[in-house]
């Protein structure tokens, strides 16, 4: 039987597992009458354990797996300040309204899937806003917010994974949101400066520098 | 690091850091942004819109960004404070942790993760931090925990640090300095007696024997022999008939005991995530018994049937009374976990044999809850060692596999009470005393 390899070290006791004990033991003894499997000494994925229990006074305090309140309201704000982009676009901020719900319900659920899907209801919108002609200032701030509430998000669900929403993870969203909106302030100075340099010319120009953009991320790659 | 790589050269997820290692982990949380731009990059050729072209640009810039990063230089110093080192049980003990970036590069993602010992249960606080540290730079978190029996060394602390893009995740491991242990002795209670079976020391006692001589409780009257003590003469008699008779009461004796301990990984069995496991409760039961038994007179060994095979000889007296103590809280036998040893049962069977005194009777606690023990329990009694098996109840019923388990439990009581073993069913959360009451109505002698 797989001893505890889950196991979140310290954090719950040896758990209930009638048969084939998997993660947290020791279990009640199991079906087939061997007992259940002993308590595992847990290698610790942090994060593999999502119990979900409310704190007691004397009760033994479990992982919570969810991301952290910090990270939902910065989330939930960037991505609040791309629809916002989005709403002289018409029907693209509706379809960016759904993905921003989508975004904060699946934080406070902490379901990655939910979170990935909010987001791509916001590039979407993003993608519908420029096809029916927004103004291009509007569409940079708001495909610039999609993306730090992307990163935001995603590192709200990772911290909630790994470290809990009861530890102190406030610091660390901070910092991580203030680098992801440096690098999209730049991103947008750069490309905004080359679209007012070059005001009026042809589409081509800029296609230009898309391909430019991928030459010099491919080398980064190699 | 060369072994246990996953498909692409990766460590697999569920492989831990050794102190010393660095594992590095893809995110892959900015997969797809490259194609994502692309896409918006074709839109926006395909209307004439110069905006989404823009876009693609900003897309492809993060998707840069995050190749670009590499994984950060984890140079983390980290030392543990216990505010006791020593506590009692159920005590809190706050742990503190602190954090310092020891290295020349800024921190941005720093998430921390104490090896609490697995025994330990946290009932304060997170031992989980995450938090971005400056070169040279120090926080720190506390948690609390309850204290348990036993002696908890701290495991090495988790750390899991990425940079600003969180392409790559770096997981290594550091012992923290200072406190690294945690003991937990138990106070020895002395606990209700518990009737032993009758295989008795020269040695006058408490055990009620089944043959004549000085004592309490009369046993019989026989024909005077001289030299018989004139207080047990029975001078009623000799009155009225002029014979002499002598009366014999039951003799009183000390018994020899080894409170034998199943500690075998198939024990360290509880009926849920919360409750003490059979072995924790066997473990507090031999201790109230051990004193209870040395208050009495009788001479009392421990041993434990597992991984590490403790033994102390049967004995009596103070050192004896402290030198049990000492085992039952912090011997590695006696762990609150199992050890990760083997265990070679019909071995160690046999070795316990040999140290048994041949006047020594056994008093197994066992959870019951495997064929083996009920054999070594009845052999045990077949070479002369009476026992009296002493079984916490671990099963719970609320499936149906727990359930099957529960009746084959009670089964194997059955099977050892139909062959002439004393077994005392003890259910969570009854007092052993009321549990040996109730068994022992059913006992003769």
């Amino acid at each position: 039987m797989s001893r505890g390899e889950e196991r979140d070290r310290g954090e719950d006791r040896p758990g209930t597992t009638a048969s084939g004990g998997t993660a947290e033991t020791p279990g009640t003894a199991g079906e087939d009458g061997e007992g259940a499997t002993g308590t595992g000494r847990g290698a610790d994925r942090p994060g593999d354990d999502g119990r979900d229990d409310p704190p007691g006074e004397a009760e033994t305090v479990r992982l919570d797996a969810r991301p952290s309140g910090t990270g939902t309201a910065i989330a939930g704000l960037v991505g609040f300040v791309a629809v916002a982009a989005q709403a002289p676009g018409g029907p693209a901020v509706a379809v960016g309204g759904v993905g921003l719900v989508a975004l904060v319900g699946g934080l406070r659920q902490g379901a990655r899937r939910i979170v990935s899907l909010g987001v791509l209801g916001l590039l979407v919108g993003v993608l519908v806003a420029g096809a029916v002609g927004l103004p291009t200032e509007l569409l940079l701030v708001s495909a610039a917010a999609s993306a730090v509430a992307w990163d935001v998000a995603d590192q709200a669900v990772s911290l909630g994974e790994q470290v809990g929403r009861r530890a102190d993870t406030a610091r660390a969203e901070f910092v991580h949101a203030a680098g992801s909106a440096l690098v999209a302030t730049v991103a947008v100075a750069a490309a905004y400066l080359v679209f007012r340099t070059v005001a009026g010319g042809p589409v081509l120009a800029l296609a230009l520098l898309l391909l430019g953009a991928i030459l010099l991320a491919s080398v980064l790659r190699g | 690091m060369s072994e246990a790589r996953g498909p692409d050269g990766e460590p697999p997820p569920d492989r831990r850091a050794t102190p010393g290692e660095t594992l590095d982990r893809e995110t892959n949380r900015w997969r797809g942004v490259n194609a994502l731009s692309l896409a918006a990059g074709a839109l926006g050729v395909l209307l004439g819109q110069p905006g989404l072209l823009l876009v693609a640009v900003v897309g492809v810039a993060f998707g840069a960004f995050a190749l670009a990063t590499r994984p950060p230089d984890v140079h983390v110093e980290l030392s543990r404070e216990l505010d006791r080192t020593v506590a009692d049980p159920d005590e809190r003990v706050r742990v503190t942790l602190t954090v310092r970036n020891a290295g020349e590069s800024l921190l941005a993602d720093l998430r921390l993760i104490d090896g609490v010992p697995d025994a330990l249960d946290v009932v304060g606080g997170s031992p989980r931090t995450a938090t971005a540290l400056r070169p040279g730079k120090a926080a720190s978190f506390s948690y609390t925990v309850r204290a348990a029996r036993g002696d908890h060394e701290f495991d090495p602390v988790t750390v899991l640090a990425r940079g600003f893009s969180g392409a790559v995740e770096r997981e290594t491991a550091v012992h923290a300095r200072g406190d690294g242990r945690l003991a937990c002795t138990p106070r020895l209670d002395v606990g209700d007696p518990l009737p032993l079976r009758a295989l008795t020391t020269g040695y006058t006692g408490r055990v009620v024997t089944d043959t004549g001589g000085p004592g309490t409780e009369f046993h019989a009257v026989r024909e005077y022999r001289p030299g018989d003590p004139l207080s047990r003469i029975d001078w009623r008699r000799a009155a009225r008939t002029g014979e002499y008779a002598t009366l014999e009461f039951r003799r009183e004796r000390a018994a020899t005991v080894v409170l034998l301990v199943d500690t075998r990984e198939t024990a360290y069995l509880a009926p849920d995530a919360d409750a003490p496991s059979a072995v924790e409760r066997s473990v507090a039961a031999a201790g109230e018994l051990f004193t209870s038994l040395l208050s009495t007179g009788d001479r009392v060994g421990l041993a434990a049937f597992g991984p590490g095979a403790f033994w102390l000889a049967p004995g009596a007296g103070v050192g004896h009374r402290a030198r049990a103590r000492a085992a039952l809280a912090t011997d590695a036998s006696f762990a609150p976990t199992p050890r990760e040893e083997p265990f070679f049962p019909g071995l160690e069977l046999r070795r316990l044999r040999r140290r048994l005194p041949a006047d020594a009777q056994v008093v197994l606690f066992s959870p019951l809850c495997d064929d083996y023990v009920v054999r070594a329990a009845r052999r045990l009694d077949a070479y002369g060692h009476p026992v009296t098996v002493v079984s916490p109840d671990p099963t719970a019923d609320a499936t149906a596999g727990e359930t099957l388990a529960r009746l084959e439990r009670q089964l194997r009581c059955s099977q050892l009470r139909e062959v002439g073993l004393r077994v005392v069913d003890w259910t969570p959360g009854e007092h052993l005393g009321a549990a040996v009451e109730t068994a022992g109505a059913r006992w003769s002698g």
